[in-house]
């Protein structure tokens, strides 16, 4: 199932581009579980200014356990449209359902990781993640062992007790996912997680992210400028269009997992990451002539 | 696009913004007036927004208002000048010696948390009744604000651009004037504010208790003794709109001085 | 050398700071104290003024009968604790702790409203602003006025004087939260009483910090105007002027120290506390 919804992309090798369904098994394979029906989010103009579009009639179909990433130019509206799976943000037109149901609010079933963190400054690391679950009917003792369960997944429990203020970027963000995780969800929503930290980091979390996924096969869905990123991390790449965005291209990522880190010097790597970079040259430059 | 855009925050008046800011006090001032015209409280005791009015209008026509004003004035102008300069001398000391720093220190806290308030009886007692007490204490509260922005103003100035002068080859004055004068600019202005405020709250608080026959913390005094209530809020109500009209000059000043920074 | 030099090069210049002595001596500017020269000096210079006082007033430069010495004013320190001002210490104490809460509790939540609601905001504006800017001393005599010479009329004084600095600390605390905070609370389900406890007031804590100390001083100034100004049974406020009017320099001193003592520390604690949160901010 690939949707081509605007117009050419250059020709690619079909090879490249094989079906491919993620590893999960029998009744969910090949059914679509995160569902966008022509989602628009359009916001009201001042007095005679034209309203603005930030997500146009954007079609998207994400099946269980997929790793899905959204690379697109700048400001497109790539976190719109994670905000609006997440249910932060109310649709002006069109449908997302996830599961059949209709996304109509925040919910237990999916969590966010920011790209800010979005830690609360005043708690501990621990007490950080307790946040994602804490009206529950969870004794303090339980909140705590289960806080610091997901901790330990992340390598972050010796730090249970500190402030993110002490910690560096990349030890906020394993803060961030591991609150993320520890409300089991089914859906992971991630803003641009690793933005904000150095190369490096950058690249050791995203190793981490993968073995932490290969647990429990959530569906994902990753935004990212970054394509190697993407293209290392996932099983399908979404091209968004410059603003207002839509899907312009979907990309299956034939890639054998788990991904040894040295794929990425691999010739297919190479390829998809023209491919990506061709589509994403053509918007970025068309992008940066307009006004903003 | 954009002319578009700019007609419209024009047509966009805030007038909701105004009727929201005006709404609520609006309220509670009919609403004195309603429950002093009829009778829900003792209008007597509770005076009336006409009352004060009036009571305003006779004090600024056939009362000594003018010559409140003008006494208070002067205090306040005096203390003013008198704290800014003191201020600015010992901040100047202050930031070129690292022992008169410390050595002030330990005064500087004392009197900057202490509440200075409580000078006024030994003020009186040195100074008896009438204008040096109250020039006293608007001195004692109008000097530390001051004090603090001269020394933090002065250290805000950065290094680099002092450095930068003397490379140059600038003199003294001229580095005073071009660099260190508009570097300093906030913390002054700001000092100047808080100071003024401070003056007027100690000159005010030197004649409500100890002024002998003028000015308008005696005024408020006086009325409110004889249990004169128009009379005293009307008062009140100058004092108010004198500390209102302090503060918006200053503001001014302000605006015009960063405009003046701007242009070095 | 150049007090322009000396004043900006002193403190801030990075690499005067933190640099051992020797190397600090070589630049131009004045030499930096270590923190235990700072307190010696500040001692000394202590000390040197109460002995130029004891002397000013033993030499007959001032007369001692209205501007005292140490040393009488140090005979009359035991007076402070022994003279039978309990009653007066527990009545000042207990209108501006009540007074305090009070103006805390009231200035939180207007403050938190108006900082969350524009409307709220504009409309709190010209009172907040009216309150803020007159000086608190104006208002003391027309509480009198209306509420006697008693309790309730340094409470009410007390509280109009710490009341408007709370709210406008508030507002500003409550108008910077950080909207990323908001939207991860909300999308972990956390709304509405919860948000408010686990997000916006410890947001705002820093803010209520700030708020809070300069009520205390302005809580503490109203109750002793409204004690000096009334002839109220007992307080401090009533001990300072009937002290100053009897002429008794000397105990006056004593408890214009203790006073201010006082209200320096309970001050200085507040600002610590400022600064231990502070250590949160990243």
């Amino acid at each position: 199932m690939v949707h081509h919804t605007t117009e050419s992309a250059k020709p690619v090798d079909p090879a490249l581009r094989r079906a491919s369904s993620p590893g999960g098994d029998d009744a969910d394979a090949g059914r679509p579980f995160i569902v966008l029906e022509a989602a628009t989010v359009e916001y009201p103009g001042r007095g005679a200014q034209a309203p603005t579009r930030a997500l146009d009639a954007v079609d998207l179909e994400v099946q269980a356990g997929e790793f899905v990433s959204l690379v697109g130019p700048s400001g497109c509206g790539k976190t719109t449209l994670l905000m609006a799976v997440a249910g932060l943000l109310e649709l002006t037109d069109g449908s997302v359902r996830i599961g059949g149901r209709q996304v109509v609010a925040p919910g237990p079933d999916r969590a966010v990781v920011f790209q800010e963190f979005a830690l609360l400054p005043w708690r501990t690391v621990r007490r950080n993640v307790e946040f994602a679950f804490e009206g529950g009917e969870l004794t303090r003792r339980q909140r705590r062992d289960r806080a610091d369960e997901f901790l330990e997944l992340v390598g972050l429990r010796d730090f249970a007790d500190h402030y993110p203020a002490q910690l560096s970027g990349g030890m906020r963000q394993r803060v961030g996912i591991a609150r993320a995780l520890a409300i089991e969800p089914e859906t992971l929503l991630m803003d641009e997680p690793f933005g904000a930290l150095d190369a490096q980091t950058k690249v050791v979390l995203g190793e981490e992210l993968l073995r932490l996924w290969e647990r429990d096969r959530q569906t994902v869905l990753f935004v990212t400028h970054d394509i190697d990123e993407a293209i290392f991390l996932s099983d399908r790449i979404a091209v968004m269009s410059r603003r207002p965005a839509s899907v312009r291209c979907l990309i299956d990522i034939d890639l054998p997992r788990p991904r040894p880190h040295d794929i990425k010097t691999a010739p297919e790597f190479n390829e998809y990451r023209q491919q990506i970079w061709n589509l994403l040259h053509d918007e970025a430059a068309e992008a940066s002539r307009e006004p903003n | 696009m954009a002319t578009m855009t700019s007609r419209w925050s024009r047509r966009e008046l805030p007038v909701g913004k105004l009727v929201w800011t005006l709404l609520p006090t609006g309220a509670l001032l009919v609403l004195w007036q309603i429950s002093s015209s009829l009778g829900w409280v003792d209008s007597f005791l509770a005076s009336s927004p006409t009352r004060v009015l009036q009571a305003t209008w006779l004090y600024a026509t056939q009362g000594t208002l003018w010559a409140d004003l003008v006494t208070t004035g002067r205090l306040l102008g005096l203390a003013f000048v008198l704290s800014v300069l003191a201020a600015t001398v010992v901040g100047l000391v202050v930031t070129r010696s690292a022992v008169a720093d410390a050595a002030i220190e330990p005064f500087v806290w004392f009197f900057y948390n202490a509440p200075t308030i409580a000078f006024i009886p030994l003020f009186m007692l040195w100074f008896g009744l009438g204008a040096p007490t109250a020039l006293a204490l608007g001195v004692l509260l109008g000097f530390f604000p001051m004090y603090a922005s001269v020394v933090g103003g002065i250290r805000s100035v950065e290094p680099v651009h002092l450095k930068l002068a003397k490379v140059l080859g600038h003199g003294e004055l001229r580095t005073f004037r071009a660099v260190l004068l508009p570097g300093s600019l906030p913390h002054l202005m700001a000092g100047l504010r808080l100071s003024v405020g401070r003056c007027f709250v100690g000159i005010v608080a030197g004649e409500i208790f100890a002024a002998s026959s003028t000015g308008l913390g005696f005024r408020l005094r006086n009325h409110a003794d004889r249990l004169q209530v128009d009379a005293s809020f009307a008062a009140l109500l100058v004092i108010a709109l004198v500390a209102l009209a302090l503060g918006l000059v200053l503001r001014v000043l302000d605006t015009r001085c960063n405009r003046w920074r701007t242009m070095q | 050398m150049s007090p322009t030099e000396a004043a900006g090069l002193a403190a801030r210049d990075p690499e005067v700071q933190g640099r051992p002595a020797a190397a600090v001596r070589r630049r131009p500017g004045p030499r930096q104290l270590t923190s235990t020269a700072r307190r010696l000096v500040g001692a000394a210079s202590i000390l040197l003024f109460l002995v130029s006082w004891e002397l000013a007033g033993r030499l007959g430069a001032v007369n001692p009968r209205t501007v005292s010495s140490p040393s009488a004013v140090a005979r009359e320190l035991p007076w402070l604790v022994t003279g039978g001002l309990g009653q007066d210490y527990r009545v000042t104490a207990l209108a501006v702790a009540v007074a305090f809460v009070g103006s805390l509790v009231v200035g939180s939540f207007l403050g938190v409203a108006s900082g969350r609601h524009a409307p709220t905001r504009w409309g709190m504006d010209p009172i907040v602003t009216l309150g803020y800017t007159t000086p608190l001393v104006a208002f003391v005599p027309i509480v009198v006025l209306f509420l006697g010479l008693g309790v309730p009329a340094k409470i009410v004084a007390g509280f109009v004087g710490g009341v408007f600095p709370v709210i406008v600390n508030v507002e500003a605390g409550a108008r910077t939260v950080d909207p990323v905070l908001l939207r991860a609370a909300r999308s972990f389900g956390v709304t509405g009483l919860r948000r408010v406890c686990t997000v916006l007031l410890p947001s705002t804590a820093p803010f209520v910090l700030v708020g809070a100390r300069i009520a205390l001083g302005r809580v503490l100034i109203g109750v002793i105007i409204t004690e000096m100004i009334g002839g109220s049974q007992y307080g401090v406020g009533l001990l300072l002027i009937r002290l100053g009017q009897g002429f008794q320099a000397d105990r006056l001193m004593a408890l214009v120290l203790l006073v201010g003592l006082a209200g320096t520390t309970v001050i200085g604690i507040i600002r610590r506390l400022e600064a231990r949160i502070l250590r949160w901010r990243p």
